[in-house]
């Protein structure tokens, strides 16, 4: 299921999708993927952003926003911004990122197996990619991340409630 | 190679290396073409584990450090803080520190034998020397220097238990030994050094034209002669706390009136006629007053004629172990104090030709060595003790007489300040009250202060050696002793039992079982 479409792409683990209008908005620390060549790029919805069109919205009285804006669809704007974690290519899951997105590519949100695939590396449940992006996630989406693997990898769980209680302090 | 120099600040260093080294363990660098040694103070990991990635008793760190993204290895890695001691000159014969760190960088490696070799100021077996032990986790030797050991004196510290006489028996050994031959006296209040008698028949000490002898004095053979004892020990010996000034003053004169009519010796009889000569109408119960508490001065430790006769203790070639288990503590320091003051007056009058070979027991033509147990006793740190005062002199000025002290004790607390800081080489065990511990910081060099952080935690037989007879501290695994030390370990108490238990059934009646004892009473 398609949640998005890439806008924007800032570098190899930064991008914006935008949210199709009216579309159900899904939670922060939610795995995504975005297809790319024969692989995936997994990464999380690190924020929900909100706008509108600065630019006409002042003049118009919200009763007539729908009846004169011209585009009515890009009226209110909700963008995820996504951070790229790793990619899974061919059964391999790497966690790094060396070709990002491009625009327009779609996003969809990434299912159970490709979730436990994800979170298997070498054989062992890791989320060896927690460390090298702890600076760039905040602490509310790392412990979302780490719900949604604890569902998804149960056996895994004592260690990441370890883990939970190391980002609940230090982060 | 060890580690690397991670940078230097006015302590010394700090060098970052993937091994656990332990406190104390010395180490290297390349200077120039010397080699510079350096001692390792202590060491910390260099990253620290999360503290929750350890609160599951059943999940190993290292894995819940990779599942997270952590190198596991990254926590192998120890930052260590070091100082150096220095490289050896051989023209000097020491220690020289260059007085700069190494830049960061330099290799840090193991000091190795060509290094350690220098710790020693003499060389094992060489006339002088006395391989104590090993460089701690090395095969390198430690050989003290005699020379230095019997000028300037040495202690021996530990805790019960630690190795202290082990390691005082490994001394003697070794002064013993044909290449030393030294004139060793053990003044030993517990009776525990009689194993060392086996040191005349074993083969390490004996030689075509050398043979050790030990002679152990019996405390019934330990005999004070009462021309020997001062006034004040006689004030002491008498008085219980009861004895007027006037008794004293009385007896002060009757003892000197005996020593100005040149009677160097006398016996308790012309003592005694000499308090009788006193005697008037004025003082009839003063004197008798005396003559009552005279009668203390007739305890069998105490002769007209037989004194300890110095030069059949002090012989080359011989250790005398004068066993003075079982006879009162105030008696102990009284023998110890009559046996300093005429060693110290032997030695002194024959190095400044007082005496000559017409001076029976008087005359000691070469230095001798004194090896003082429980040296508190003798020495206390707060009170009085009969042997302290003489004790104190032959530290300060036993160098230029040639009587070397060797003071043992296990509480060096309580064992006299400036006598323990007159042991000019230290030999450091266990020691576990911080007080003591505080009291050896104290009185040991400042270069070996960084291992006293070490002393609760050296196990038995490990010891820190500093002072003047080697070259800089360390930390040393006593060697092995040649002769047994049965009397000196502690008691396996329940194996003991267990025989006596076993003893009992075999040789004894069985006894009423309480049951039937039970009976008889209903």
């Amino acid at each position: 299921m398609v949640i998005g479409d890439i806008i924007r792409v800032e570098d190899a683990h930064a991008y914006v999708a935008k949210i199709p209008p009216d579309a159900k908005k899904e939670r922060i620390g939610s795995f995504i993927k975005i297809k790319k060549d024969d692989g995936l790029i997994v990464g999380v919805i690190k924020n929900i952003a909100n706008s509108i069109r600065e630019d006409l919205i002042p003049y118009i009285d919200p009763e007539f926003e729908p009846k004169y804006s011209p585009f009515n669809e890009d009226f209110r704007n909700s963008y995820y911004i996504i951070h790229g974690l790793g990619t899974i290519c061919n059964g391999i899951v790497k966690y790094d990122i060396d070709s990002p997105p491009d625009v327009r590519d779609s996003v969809e949100m990434l299912d159970k197996e490709e979730l436990r695939l994800f979170h298997t590396l070498c054989g062992k449940p890791s989320i060896a990619y927690f460390h090298s992006n702890s600076d760039a996630l905040s602490k509310n989406v790392m412990i979302a991340m780490i719900d949604q693997v604890e569902t998804h990898c149960p056996e895994c769980k004592a260690m990441l409630k370890l883990v939970q209680k190391y980002i609940t302090r230090s982060l | 190679m060890i580690g690397i120099v991670n940078h230097s600040d006015e302590d010394g260093f700090t060098f970052i290396s993937a091994r656990m080294l332990p406190a104390g363990m010395f180490a290297c660098y390349r200077d120039e073409e010397r080699k510079v040694l350096c001692r390792v103070r202590h060491g910390e990991p260099l990253k620290h584990y999360p503290q929750e990635f350890l609160t599951d008793m059943d999940i190993s760190p290292d894995d819940v450090s990779m599942f997270y993204g952590f190198d596991p290895q990254d926590f192998k890695y120890y930052s260590y803080s070091a100082s150096v001691v220095g490289y050896f000159d051989n023209v000097m014969g020491e220690f020289i520190n260059p007085r700069t760190n190494p830049a960061a960088g330099v290799k840090i490696d193991r000091a190795g034998e060509d290094v350690l070799k220098d710790i020693s100021k003499v060389r094992a077996a060489d006339p002088g020397s006395a391989l104590i032990g090993n460089v701690l986790g090395e095969k390198t030797g430690i050989a003290l220097s005699v020379r230095d050991i019997v000028s300037q004196h040495v202690s021996v510290i530990a805790s019960t238990g630690a190795g202290k006489s082990y390691t005082v028996g490994v001394l003697v050994e070794e002064l013993l030994k044909p290449y030393n031959m030294a004139p060793v006296l053990i003044f030993d209040p517990h009776g525990e050094y009689s194993p060392l008698g086996e040191i005349s028949n074993t083969s390490e000490f004996v030689t075509s034209s050398y043979r050790p002898k030990v002679r152990t004095v019996k405390p019934k053979d330990i005999k004070i002669r009462i021309s020997d004892l001062l006034v004040s020990d006689f004030i002491s010996i008498m008085d219980d706390g009861t004895m007027s000034d006037k008794m004293k003053t009385l007896f002060r004169s009757a003892y000197h009136n005996l020593k100005n009519n040149s009677k160097k010796q006398f016996t308790r009889a012309g003592l005694k006629q000499e308090i009788e000569a006193l005697r008037d109408t004025n003082n009839e119960s003063t004197i008798e007053g005396i003559m009552w508490r005279f009668g203390k001065l007739h305890a069998s430790i105490f002769d007209d004629f037989q004194t300890i006769p110095l030069a059949d203790y002090f012989k080359v070639g011989q250790l005398t172990i004068m066993d003075v288990s079982g006879i009162e503590e105030t008696f102990q320091q009284l023998i110890a104090s009559v046996m300093l003051r005429r060693l110290f007056d032997a030695r002194e009058g024959t190095e400044n030709n007082r005496y000559n070979e017409s001076h029976v027991d008087k005359f000691l033509p070469y230095p001798v060595f004194l090896v003082i147990e429980e040296a508190h006793r003798f020495a206390p740190q707060s009170g009085e003790a009969k042997s302290k005062s003489i004790l104190k002199t032959i530290l300060s000025e036993g160098r230029k007489f040639g009587i070397g002290v060797c003071l043992v004790s296990q509480r060096p607390s309580k064992l006299d300040a400036d006598s323990l800081s007159q042991c000019m080489t230290q030999i450091t065990m266990r020691i576990i009250n911080p007080t003591d511990q505080q009291q050896i910081a104290q009185s040991i060099e400042s270069a070996s202060r960084d291992l006293i952080s070490e002393l609760p935690s050296l196990a038995k037989g490990q010891a820190i050696i500093s002072g003047v007879s080697i070259n800089t501290p360390a930390l040393v695994k006593i060697r092995h002793r040649i002769t047994s030390d049965t009397k000196g370990r502690s008691k396996d108490a329940p194996a003991l039992w267990a025989a006596q238990r076993k003893y009992e059934e075999k040789y004894r009646a069985p006894e009423v079982k309480a049951d039937e004892e039970m009976d008889v009473g209903v």
